[in-house]
Parts: structure tokens; C-alpha cells; sequence
């Protein structure tokens, strides 16, 4: 199941936030699922996160974007769990260019796939 | 060192830690609190944590930007004290906090990123 979750958050990086992260782990734990995403930024992005303004902006930006795709990210979550996804939270470390998302579900998940 | 210290005894103060920073720093004790570790993350939901006034607030699109915006810009200033408490319950180097709230149903989460694997402690 953390397999299955760390490759539709992959894909949807690639395909909607137009860039693959170097690195993807999931992780369900209780009624959670965790994701941690490394080398998420383009190079422009990270060129523009040398200044607190660029930043700023950066973080912005990037709310803004996962705002368009959060209700895909979240029914493809369901898909995978088979519970419903109640809310997405999700922040960027700009300097480090690593992002987390964090799934909140309607029930405990029994992760037996791993 | 934290040898011989147990998850659940850092869950548990970790959960202590994040009441406390939200009561005394945020002004406001959430209604629900749980921490979890996960290898070399910590992970602590909370629920209930906006006032009356920002619930009221958080009814349309522009409050609840605000409410976010004001919450971001808060913990901005809490955080070396967040990082440094953290670090001491899990006895590990705290690399990064993420956070996040939702104000329409005023939960928040917290994700922090620590230079080890903790779940190999105490057992």
C-alpha cells in the first residue's frame, strides 16, 4: 500500500506539478498517510529560493498550484486505502526542497501489503 | 541520550510539549492532540485549534486565506523554540518542521524531520 502511494504522488508531481521528486517515501500510520517528498523544486525554483523573498514566493506559488489538484490527490489516496480521505495537509521546506503531505482518512488502515 | 526510552514515551511527550507551545505561545490549547513516530519523522495531528473568533472568520474563502496566512506567520516565530524542544524529547537533531492547517475544520498537523531513525530506540 505505501508503494502503491508513493507512486501516484510520483506521478502526480510529474504529470501535474511538472517535475518527478528525487525521492518519495510513504508512510500509513493508524489513520494517516505520510508523505515525505525530496528534490521537489525546478532548478529555476531553487535559483529564486537564494533570496527570503523568492522564497516567499516560491511557497506561494506552490500552495496556490496543489490548491488545482488536491480533490485528484485525494481520490487517488482513496482509491488506494479504500477509506475516504478527509483533508490534505501538505507544506514546503523551500531552503531544503522537501515537501510533506499528510492524508487524514475516516479509519484506521491495517497496512498488511508491507 | 534517550536509550531505554520507549515510542509511546516519546509520543506522550511529545503530545505534553505541542499542548503546552500552543496554550502558552499560540494562546490557545487545542481541544486534541496525537503524536506519532515514524522512523526519522514525528508526526502530531491536532484538532480544534482556532478561536471562536477565527472559526467565525474562517466561514469564507478570504478568512480562512487569513486565518492561514496569520497561523504561517505565527509559528514562524515560534519555531527555533518548537525545533529545540522537539529535539531534546527525541534526542535527535530536528531538521525541519513542516505544518499545516486547515481552518474549515480547524485541525492542524505538524511533521517534524529528525536525523534518525527513532523507531530502532528502546527496543
Amino acid at each position: 500500500m505505501e508503494n502503491a502511494i508513493r507512486n501516484a504522488v510520483i506521478k502526480f508531481e510529474q504529470e501535474f506539478m511538472g517535475r518527478g521528486p528525487d525521492e518519495v517515501r510513504a508512510f500509513v500510520v493508524r489513520d494517516l498517510v505520510v508523505v515525505r517528498l525530496k528534490g521537489v523544486l525546478t532548478p529555476a525554483e531553487r535559483q529564486l529560493a537564494k533570496t527570503t523573498e523568492g522564497i516567499d514566493m516560491v511557497k506561494r506559488l506552490r500552495q496556490n498550484l496543489i490548491a488545482q489538484g488536491r480533490d485528484k490527490l485525494c481520490e487517488q489516496v482513496s482509491d488506494i486505502t479504500g477509506a475516504k480521505t478527509l483533508a490534505l495537509f501538505t507544506d514546503i521546506d523551500v531552503q531544503l526542497s522537501e515537501r510533506v503531505f499528510v492524508f487524514t482518512l475516516d479509519r484506521e488502515i491495517r497496512n498488511g501489503s508491507q | 541520550m534517550n536509550r531505554g526510552v520507549t515510542k509511546g514515551e516519546i509520543e506522550s511527550a511529545i503530545r505534553t510539549a505541542i499542548i503546552k507551545f500552543e496554550q502558552e505561545f499560540m494562546g490557545r490549547g487545542p481541544e486534541d492532540v496525537r503524536a506519532f513516530v515514524v522512523r526519522d519523522l514525528v508526526v502530531v495531528r491536532l484538532k480544534g485549534v482556532l478561536t471562536p473568533a477565527e472559526r467565525q472568520l474562517a466561514k469564507t474563502a478570504e478568512g480562512v486565506e487569513m486565518v492561514k496566512r496569520i497561523r504561517q506567520t505565527l509559528i514562524a516565530q515560534g519555531r527555533d523554540q518548537l525545533f529545540e524542544e522537539v529535539g531534546k524529547i527525541v534526542g535527535a537533531r530536528v531538521l525541519a518542521i513542516f505544518t499545516d492547517i486547515n481552518a474549515q475544520i480547524g485541525e492542524k498537523v505538524f511533521v517534524f524531520t529528525v536525523d534518525r531513525d527513532l523507531e530502532s530506540l528502546g527496543r
